[in-house]
């Protein structure tokens, strides 16, 4: 069940891509990142599986190779000789692999490897593809995303020392409280004054 | 930090003798190389104003040299095919679009074709002015294809509204003349009475499609009133390909001929000394088979009006060149007349499609160049590919360069953004970083086949002395339905920021507390003043009745 909606949704995707290429890459440009399809995209040891490259050169063969870049050799594919909506140098490439007998259940990596042509770019190459290979009891956990990075901070650092605005009203506040205690020590002391004066003072003639 | 600013803090810390300074921020968050922290990715095209299915190519990201949170990010909308302003005011964290475009009502489409060539650039001028380069059209013009012209718009209230001037306009223009300009780059010399703004794009020549046909040249045009007008555009190839020596000896004899070579790809730095530096790729038409690539370094003394040539480097079997395009930026460190740095994408040994990011500086003008170096670290035995490699320098000389990485993409069309700094401007470089905190799908969006392909940007970098911002394009929010490309960024902090305002949170009450304790303070100074002034002159004994003052002879 699970098998067979993936190999579905393996077919849309495949188809879509193809006719979007087909359609849209005369409108936008031309070359982007080679890249592999794969139909189905799981499979079980020993089976057979058809490879759909992108943008490969048109001038060289493609070797596609198992786990690594110097893994078993897969098969060679010849670019197709007619453009099929792509133009310039680049080609579609297709073919048959077939997994295998002693793959483990999991993702694999299919290499597609393509030697450099004088005078022309390819961007992508060598270029990895994911399949599963399946198996008695294995799950299909499908495509590995990646890891994510985690526990970055969101918010930056902003100085935590002393500013000029917390200076200043340091200042002021130190200035502040320096009048408050001159103006009470004034008070207190003009009123001390006031006292003494009046217990010195010489009481006048009688009326 | 502005000098306002920078006079008033020095002013406080004088007035109580308390030392303040900027405050290191190694350790927190994701550390590299335990100089830099590394934040989480912020949404910059954070749904406000947003249509379904918007996808933006990867922008070009400016700080504010005047305020370190401050930064624009220009992008192009591809469905849209309109300019785009993100505007942040703190450091990256939150973006604003602005909702004022800057291209003129008569050319809205900013897009282009091309492959790997910017569809815009951005700079900074004095007083907070942005200096917005674009390219403009309309449907009258032929669509993407055909006459293109090429903007300049400036803004100076944080992209509220534009003033926009021609640099070259092509409207109009038919059968062999028509004339297609795609922007290269954009600098500003701030050093003068007036901003100098210098323009780099580059012009092909569509028709006639069949040979012979025009090669693309490299322009240059240059403003001395800050944008308001430009002087006609210079061909900054004119002058190497008159010397016929320059042609290129690979090419067969009967091709090699001035009106078969061009250029293109210009991009551009400024020295403190006013001095223009232009790296321009060759290009060629009815040459076959093309001789291998070439990057030349043209260089101005006066402001852009003539230019003299030499090569930077050439491709070869062991060098793949310039492929997507050099990125050159100056700095005023390491060495007395400052530092030409470059990086771009190729490979030191040619292996199939592979790319990796390369790096070189001259030290003395560009009359001689430092070999390549390598400098993306990953598994040399992968072939994992880095593309569009793209360089900020801080005023502080520290160099960040970021590219799109393939390493992590497990076999998926997937990539990140990866990077690395240099403090020694260039002599050495950190291990690199992973800034992206996500792979992001390749295989929808502006880097699919026949929605973008080969249309993608280098990842955009901006630096000051307390950080760098990355911007980037992302999928992450879209699917094959949507196509959904937005736009994500991330901060490298190596110092504290300072503060919005001279108060800390709550300081406004204890500022209100401190005013009241100083009038309560004044008003008895005042009152006990008052009540000495009523007894004054004499000793402060009051005069009492029933006793005549003494007399004092």
């Amino acid at each position: 069940m699970l098998r067979g909606s993936i190999r579905r949704w393996t077919l849309a995707v495949g188809g879509a891509a193809l006719a979007s290429l087909a359609a849209a890459a005369s409108a936008w440009g031309c070359a982007s990142v080679a890249s592999l399809d794969f139909n189905p995209g799981v499979a079980p040891p020993g089976s057979q599986v058809e490879v759909l490259v992108t943008f490969t050169n048109k001038d060289k063969p493609v070797e596609l190779r198992w786990d690594s870049v110097n893994g078993p050799l897969l098969a060679t594919i010849e670019p197709a000789t007619f453009s099929e909506g792509l133009h310039g140098n680049w080609r579609f490439a297709k073919g048959t692999i077939t997994v295998p007998d002693n793959a483990p259940s999991g993702p694999h990596i299919v290499v597609a490897s393509q030697e450099a042509v004088a005078g022309t770019a390819t961007w992508g190459m060598p270029a990895r593809g994911l399949l599963q290979v399946s198996g008695a009891g294995s799950p299909v956990v499908g495509q590995p995303t990646g890891s994510t990075a985690t526990g970055r901070p969101m918010e930056l650092v902003s100085e935590d020392s002393v500013g000029a605005g917390e200076l200043a009203l340091v200042g002021l506040g130190a200035a502040g409280i320096t009048l408050f205690v001159g103006g009470v020590g004034l008070v207190v002391v003009t009123a001390r004054r006031d006292r003494k004066a009046a217990a010195a003072t010489v009481p006048g003639p009688s009326a | 930090m502005s000098r306002r600013r920078a006079a008033a803090r020095a002013g406080a810390v004088g007035l109580l003798l308390v030392a303040t300074g900027a405050t290191g921020v190694a350790g927190g968050g994701e550390a590299r190389d335990g100089k830099g922290r590394l934040t989480g990715a912020a949404f910059v095209t954070n749904g406000k104003d947003e249509v379904p299915g918007h996808s933006y190519t990867s922008p070009v990201v400016i700080v504010d040299p005047d305020d370190p949170r401050k930064l624009y990010a220009a992008a192009v909308e591809i469905r849209t095919e309109a300019c785009v302003l993100f505007r942040s005011s703190d450091a990256g964290r939150s973006w604003t679009k602005a909702t004022a475009s800057p291209a003129p009502a008569a050319f809205p489409k900013c897009t282009h074709d091309n492959g790997f060539v910017p569809m815009s650039a951005v700079a900074m001028g004095r007083e907070g002015t942005l200096y917005y380069f674009h390219i403009g059209w309309d449907a009258q013009d032929g669509g993407r294809s055909e006459n293109r012209s090429v903007f300049l718009a400036r803004t100076r209230d944080f992209g509220e509204t534009w003033e926009s001037t021609p640099v070259n306009v092509n409207r109009g223009k038919t059968g062999d003349d028509i004339e297609k300009n795609v922007p290269s780059d954009l600098v500003v010399d701030t050093s003068g009475e007036q901003d100098v703004v210098i323009v780099s794009y580059t012009a092909s020549y569509p028709n006639p499609s069949t040979p012979p046909t025009r090669p693309g040249q490299p322009f240059v045009a240059t403003s001395t009133d800050g944008g308001r007008t430009f002087g006609p555009p210079v061909n900054i190839s004119t002058s190497w390909y008159d010397n016929a020596a320059n042609l290129p000896s690979e090419a067969p004899e009967g091709a090699r001929k001035k009106e078969n070579f061009g250029g293109s790809g210009s991009n551009l730095a400024v020295a403190g000394d006013g001095a223009i530096y232009a790296t321009w790729n060759r290009s060629q038409a009815n040459v076959t088979p093309p001789p291998p690539p070439s990057t030349q370094l043209a260089v101005s003394t006066d402001k852009g009006r003539t230019w003299t040539s030499s090569v930077l480097h050439a491709g070869n079997a062991n060098q793949t060149g310039p492929g997507n395009g050099l990125q050159l930026a100056w700095s005023s460190h390491g060495a007395d007349n400052g530092t030409l740095h470059a990086v771009w994408e190729g490979r030191l040994v040619t292996y199939q499609g592979d790319r990796d990011v390369l790096y070189r500086r001259s030290l003395d003008g560009g009359r001689s160049w430092s070999e390549p170096v390598l400098l993306n670290d990953d598994d040399p035995n992968q072939y994992f590919a880095q593309y569009q490699p793209n360089i900020a320098v801080a005023p502080g000389g520290r160099l960040e360069v970021v590219w799109w990485d393939f390493r992590g993409s497990e076999g998926l069309i997937s990539n990140d953004v990866y990077g690395a700094t240099s403090t020694d401007s260039g002599a050495t470089w950190s291990r690199n970083f992973r800034v992206t905190d996500q792979l992001i799908n390749r295989r929808i969006g502006v880097w699919k086949p026949g929605f973008g392909g080969d249309v993608r940007q280098a990842p955009g970098v901006a630096a000051n002395d307390r950080l760098s911002v990355v911007v980037w394009d992302d999928t992450r929010n879209g699917d094959l339905q949507t196509e959904t490309t937005d736009l994500y960024a991330a901060t490298v902090q190596y110092e504290a920021l300072p503060r919005t305002s001279g108060l800390a949170p709550g300081a406004g009450y204890a500022l209100a507390a401190v005013i009241g304790v100083a009038g309560v303070g004044l008003l008895m100074v005042i009152a006990a003043a008052a009540t000495r002034g009523r007894r004054a002159p004499g000793t402060g004994a009051p005069a009492t009745p029933g006793r005549e003052p003494m007399e004092v002879a």
